[in-house]
């Protein structure tokens, strides 16, 4: 095939594609125009409406008049949202029974169904997760099943909101589920879960102490985590029994876990730790006592200091620097050191005492 | 032979915009999941939260005396919960060192270097009396280039992730909170995330901040910015997705330490030591057979001034191509190997074919054409419809990242803004394009000279 046998093909076939393009283009222009005119138009219309219904909520969340509701039952598409929005703000900003009263309008108006339905039936993961949020926010109790079966959503942030939601009504029974659906996305998860336990309080407690010893390694892991963000020195029982754990990063989690705590007899049982085999849990150890200014690990901090591992002598030399008067004698003691690398992590950190005022 | 070579530019030139046309919509997606995301978790929620993983900002500093004060100061006012600044002086012949002294009231410590990575000396390492995030590292100058300073930076930084920065770069106040997203989904997973890097050129900055959003009084750098958006939007995006990114750029990237750390850090060899790093990870990684995800994420800006004389641009093309070319050559065993998955058959033949060879074909193309002309192999319509295609696809691909800029992530306010880029997205098709492209062949000529200037 030569191109100079086909020319009038390759032209007609060019000018086919050229053509499709530039209707791509213009198509695309169009539609960003239109989009900018209509976000004008929308904005417009919201600022007027806004006002009216905004006066209307207020006014039915200050008297509880059930005539004050009746005008905002069954309102067009464009209302419901503004009023959606409306009641979302004024959540967060009302407590007690005017929260109540808001939660009464949102369903009363029929947004509630709304969105249940939306959580259930959407296609759209954004709109399921919107409705899960908007749902817990509003505390609409009844949807607890719903936000149930959310937490099996293939799409995670539709997971996220549902916990969110179900934390933000104190549902504390279906906290092992949250847990599951949750434990593969440790960070999020463990950000999520850190309010969600805010929201349950003390009644979640004992059910985390039971995920503690979950055959699941990361549902062990972020329970551990969650239990140390309770600060109870109730629980150092359960933890302490998890440094004994053959997992290195459990026995890490629970190292920190007690180091959160900081109760001093979870503290005492940590200073073992300073001679596990693994680098990485001394220097943890190291880190905690630091963290807490734990003067009996002193002892051990200076073994630490000789240790052949770099991060372990680094955090044990922090952890002295941080533990005032018997920490700078036991860094000046380590000065004498035969070993050099001991030598210079003392000096480094007693230098830095120096120049901290 | 010259129907063949023909046919072979028109069936090249069909496969990589088909390729381009492809990432441009796989990204579309990518980043409208990725706006959809950001509804649900905002910044403000990673920035409250106890298990954000702490960052180490590294700046390698060569010579910066004129704007590194600012450049640190806007780090040192990032939105994060936890991080410190290590700027390591490069051997500097300038004052750089001497100002950040007397700006940071630097004193001199008693720090320990541990050099795991191998790396020049380091002389002396001060810490700032006002900031105690802050380190300055002053090294000797061993090596031309960014990676001896970034491997000291690596070697001395104190938390589990680092981000590599240029100096004279600026990255936006929520820059680090939104591209540590990705760990925290799967920490355990993500070993690097790049960002976004946008044209500064033409933007209000005030002591190291962007104020204001604008393009540039000239046209070289506005037609970069659509460059870069073309480059960034429908390249990084639609690879990143895919777990084939195959660079990050050296001017914004958060790392894993432990995984760089593994693999020796930045190479000294090649002058394209972040595309190389990469490389490397992804080598090293998939041989071992882990699991890993190596992001991109659209919206974290990190701004830069960019070339706005020619000679600039051209030896800045020059030293991308031919770092290119030697990462490529480096791990050619890579080259459409099954073992590697998507990176040995998708993204390095890509980047061998479309992004290291594009220029010699595209220069080859137009002169090939010429002479078939002239020896009337090739009626001449025929070869102005290819070449009006040609144009019109670039025009095309150009429109629809500025588009898509506008949709989704919508930094240029300004509709002045807006209607400048698109007239810049049609007129760098002629001229501009084939420059780069003569800068670009340049690189790959120096390349197989084996020159490795700065």
């Amino acid at each position: 095939m030569n191109v100079s046998n086909w020319p009038l093909a390759f032209l007609t076939l060019s000018i086919l594609v050229s053509n499709i393009l530039a209707v791509i283009v213009a198509s695309l222009v169009v539609i960003l125009v239109v989009t900018k005119v209509i976000g004008g138009l929308w904005d417009k219309y919201k600022r007027k409406r806004r006002a009216l219904l905004m006066s209307l909520a207020l006014e039915f969340l200050r008297t509880g008049n059930a005539e004050g509701k009746l005008p905002l039952k069954n309102l067009g598409w464009a209302d419901a949202l503004i009023l959606k929005a409306i009641l979302l703000e004024l959540s967060e900003e009302v407590s007690g029974i005017q929260q109540s009263r808001a939660t009464e309008l949102y369903e009363f108006s029929g947004i509630a169904d709304k969105e249940m339905r939306s959580l259930r039936r959407s296609w759209f993961w954004w709109l399921r997760a919107a409705s899960a949020h908007d749902i817990g926010q509003m505390r609409v109790k009844r949807a607890k099943s719903n936000l149930i079966e959310a937490l099996g959503d293939k799409n995670i942030e539709v997971r996220l909101e549902a916990t969110w939601a179900i934390g933000h009504m104190g549902f504390v029974d279906t906290l092992p589920l949250v847990m599951e659906s949750m434990s593969h996305f440790f960070k999020i998860a463990a950000l999520r879960m850190d309010a969600f336990i805010f929201e349950m309080g003390a009644p979640a407690l004992p059910l985390l102490l039971d995920l503690c010893k979950h055959p699941e390694w990361e549902i062990q892991l972020l329970a551990i985590h969650l239990v140390g963000e309770f600060k109870d020195p109730g629980t150092l029982e359960v933890l302490l029994s998890l440094l004994d754990s053959q997992d290195l990063e459990i026995r890490i989690a629970a190292c920190k876990a007690i180091g959160s705590i900081g109760d001093p007899s979870g503290l005492s049982c940590v200073i073992p730790c300073m001679e596990d085999s693994a680098w990485q849990m001394r220097a943890q150890a190291a880190k905690q006592f630091g963290r807490n200014g734990f003067t009996p690990a002193i002892p051990g901090l200076l073994k630490c200091l000789e240790d052949l591992a770099w991060w372990v002598r680094l955090n044990a030399g922090e952890a002295l620097s941080q533990m005032g008067k018997g920490g700078k004698i036991a860094l000046k003691k380590a000065l004498k050191s035969p070993d050099r690398f001991t030598r210079d992590m003392a000096s480094q950190w007693l230098d830095e005492l120096e120049a901290t005022p | 032979m010259m129907t063949y070579l023909q046919m072979s530019i028109l069936i090249y030139f069909f496969v990589v915009n088909g390729l381009y046309l492809l990432l441009f919509f796989f990204s579309c997606a990518v980043i409208i999941h990725y706006r959809s995301i950001l509804r649900f978790r905002g910044p403000s929620e990673i920035l409250k939260a106890r298990v954000t993983p702490p960052i180490s900002i590294l700046v390698p500093a060569y010579n910066e005396e004129k704007g590194i004060v600012s450049s640190v100061r806007a780090l040192l006012g990032l939105n994060y919960p936890l991080y410190e600044v290590i700027v390591i002086n490069d051997g500097s012949q300038d004052n750089t060192l001497g100002v950040l002294e007397k700006a940071f009231s630097l004193r001199r410590t008693a720090h320990i270097y541990h050099r795991e990575i191998p790396t020049a000396k380091v002389k002396v390492v001060y810490r700032s009396r006002l900031y105690p995030n802050l380190w300055v590292l002053d090294k000797e100058k061993e090596i031309v280039g960014k990676s001896d300073p970034l491997n000291v930076g690596v070697n001395f930084s104190q938390y589990p992730l680092f981000c590599a920065v240029d100096a004279d770069s600026i990255l936006e106040k929520d820059a680090l909170v939104r591209v540590v997203r990705p760990y925290m989904d799967r920490f355990q997973e993500v070993v690097a995330v790049g960002g976004i890097v946008r044209v500064a050129n033409g933007c209000r900055i005030t002591n190291g901040i962007v104020e204001e959003v604008g393009l540039a009084k000239g046209w070289l750098p506005n037609f970069q910015v659509v460059e870069y958006l073309r480059a960034f939007l429908s390249g990084r995006v639609a690879w990143g997705a895919r777990n084939a990114l195959l660079v990050i750029s050296g001017a914004f990237g958060v790392f894993k330490k432990q995984p760089v750390k593994d693999i020796g850090g930045y190479s000294t060899e090649t002058v394209g030591e972040d595309m190389e790093l990469v490389v490397r990870l992804h080598r090293r990684l998939r041989k071992q057979k882990r699991s890993y995800r190596i992001h991109f994420i659209p919206d974290p800006v990190c701004w830069t001034e960019v070339p706005h004389k020619l000679g600039m641009l051209g030896r800045q093309r020059n030293r991308w191509q031919r770092g290119l070319g030697q990462v490529l050559y480096r791990n050619i065993s890579m080259f459409a190997n099954p073992r590697y998955g998507s990176i040995g058959m998708l993204a390095m033949p890509y980047f061998f074919l479309v992004e290291l060879l594009s220029p010699a074909v595209e220069l080859f193309g137009y002169a090939l054409f010429g002479i078939a002309i002239y020896l009337g192999a090739v009626y001449w319509e025929a070869v102005v419809t290819f070449l009006i295609l040609a144009v019109w696809m670039g025009v095309f691909l150009s429109l629809l990242s500025v588009l898509l800029e506008e949709f989704t992530l919508h930094r240029y306010p300004r509709v002045r803004s807006l209607l400048k880029l698109l007239f810049c997205a049609v007129l760098e098709n002629f001229g501009y394009r084939q420059m780069t492209a003569f800068f670009r062949l340049k690189g790959l000529y120096d390349f197989a000279r084996k020159e490795n200037v700065w």
